[in-house]
């Protein structure tokens, strides 16, 4: 309960890199999204607990992504994960309504670390 | 086999009688070969862009498919050849990294421009190997008038 | 008018090596910890204003098949950013990475490859924003496995560049034990350079 995570990354990469690091901590991963407009698709139809988001993809970026899944639900539980560490960006996607931003590469522990103070 | 010229991007390159022109590399570059079917002068371009009034500067006219074809059928002038006898083929154009969102990518603009230009100067374009996703080296054989295209780790065939 | 000393071509060459020189250093961190902290090494960022002919032998063999991967941060500041690998570098990282042997013409081998780029270009764009307080926001990566030459050429036609001397930062890197090596390259958009040099000069800490 609480631990059904939405993975979203355009690299497949990285989802089964997320995906390891979650099962191995005993998240249970309900879908992947390969870019912004999946990941509001999925949202929709999934409603993970908790989802992570990637910034630069294809067809949607991250951040107009937290926008679209805050409208939909502002209890929206969403971490950041991406490789783009600027200072404004960062704020830009904790405005946007993310709950922490994790830069690549990281470690296993800074992401699941940063889900469980996310679920509380 | 005599001399062999290799014709490096936005340059081009015109050799009589016998040798090899050759160029590397064509990814979204075009290379452009002209022969004299009569008299044996050949020349070999490798274009970068389309049109050159796109660009402020356009000091390198072999850069630009518009320019460097009028300046190739020019030079070969110089060599011997005769306008009304010329002959051209063409490869290259591909796009290596697959852009989802260019309405038309700089290879299919490159390829558009080349035959546009040839048409306008009458030349008839006799084959083309073009388009797709891989590089291709071309190679202009100057004695028998042969233009080959070899694929990135591929066959070298004639077209 | 003018300090003639901080116009200088020279010098404005310097302020971009030693952006480059900080940029790629925070680039091959980043490569560093993805491979569990392997030492990586690099070279001094090469700047040269090289003749726009010579840019797809600049690698060596301009036949030569290797990888490339290709990121554009468009934008008042625009780079053109190739990450390129010979084949073996890039099996020998898609081993290291994900365990496997798979292939970089694949789908999961080239994802991997993908990935890569992206983190080590972010890394030096985030390091370039930190020291210009610029925000840069690249394009997701693409990848290409063909001739060196192809590809330098096909990224200066994306680039536009109708400059007949383009603007080049490269840096060869490998890690300690030799198994993988490659080449960073990276080309500013020249109607960008006094920009960015002023902005180096006058912008946030290095």
């Amino acid at each position: 309960m609480g631990r059904q995570v939405l993975i979203t990354d355009d690299t497949a990469f990285m989802r089964m890199t997320l995906r390891n690091i979650l099962e191995k901590n005993g998240y249970q991963v309900v879908g992947e999204a390969e870019d912004g407009q999946y990941a509001v698709d999925k949202y929709r139809e999934l409603r993970p607990d908790l989802v992570t988001m990637d910034i630069t993809m294809p067809r949607m970026d991250g951040i107009t992504a937290i926008k679209k899944i805050m409208e939909f639900d502002p209890q929206a539980k969403i971490v950041v994960c991406s490789a783009m560490g600027q200072k404004a960006l960062v704020i830009e996607a904790l405005n946007a309504g993310a709950r922490d931003f994790i830069v690549k590469p990281f470690q296993a522990e800074r992401i699941i670390n940063a889900l469980q103070k996310v679920t509380g | 086999m005599s001399e062999i010229i290799r014709v490096k991007i936005a340059d081009l390159a015109v050799m009589k009688d016998d040798g090899l022109l050759i160029t590397v590399g064509l990814g979204s570059c075009v290379g452009i070969a002209l022969y004299d079917t009569v008299y044996r002068v050949a020349g070999l371009a490798h274009i970068l862009l389309a049109d050159s009034a796109m660009f402020r500067n356009q000091d390198n006219l072999a850069k630009f498919a518009d320019t460097a074809i009028p300046l190739l059928a020019d030079e070969m002038a110089r060599q011997g050849a005769r306008n009304g006898r010329l002959a051209a083929k063409i490869a290259g154009g591909s796009q290596l990294f697959s852009f989802e969102n260019s309405a038309l990518s700089v290879g299919e603009k490159n390829i558009q421009m080349a035959r546009q230009t040839l048409s306008k100067l009458k030349i008839p374009l006799l084959a083309e190997d073009v388009g797709g996703s891989t590089g291709r080296t071309m190679r202009v054989y100057v004695r028998e008038g042969r233009v080959t295209v070899t694929t990135a780790g591929g066959e070298e065939r004639e077209i | 008018m003018g300090d003639t000393k901080t116009t200088s071509k020279e010098f404005k060459l310097d302020v971009l090596k030693e952006m480059g020189n900080i940029g790629v250093g925070n680039a091959m961190t980043s490569l560093s910890q993805m491979l569990n902290f392997a030492k990586v090494e690099m070279h001094v960022p090469d700047v040269s204003l090289s003749p726009l002919s010579d840019i797809p032998d600049l690698l060596g063999g301009a036949e030569e098949i290797i990888v490339g991967i290709y990121i554009k941060s468009p934008g008042a500041v625009s780079f053109y950013m190739v990450f390129l690998l010979d084949l073996e570098s890039a099996r020998a990282l898609i081993k290291d990475l994900a365990g496997a042997d798979a292939s970089v013409e694949e789908h999961f081998g080239r994802s991997v490859l993908l990935e890569v780029g992206n983190i080590v270009m972010a890394a030096y764009l985030n390091a370039l924003s930190h020291m210009t307080n610029l925000t840069f926001l690249p394009t997701p990566p693409l990848m290409a496995v063909d001739m060196a030459g192809a590809i330098l050429g096909t990224v200066l036609a994306d680039a536009h560049v109708a400059e007949d001397h383009v603007l080049v930062l490269k840096t060869a890197f490998a890690t300690a034990t030799g198994s993988i090596e490659g080449d960073f390259l990276i080309i500013p958009d020249v109607d960008s350079l006094d920009l960015i040099v002023n902005l180096l000069l006058n912008g946030a800490c290095p």
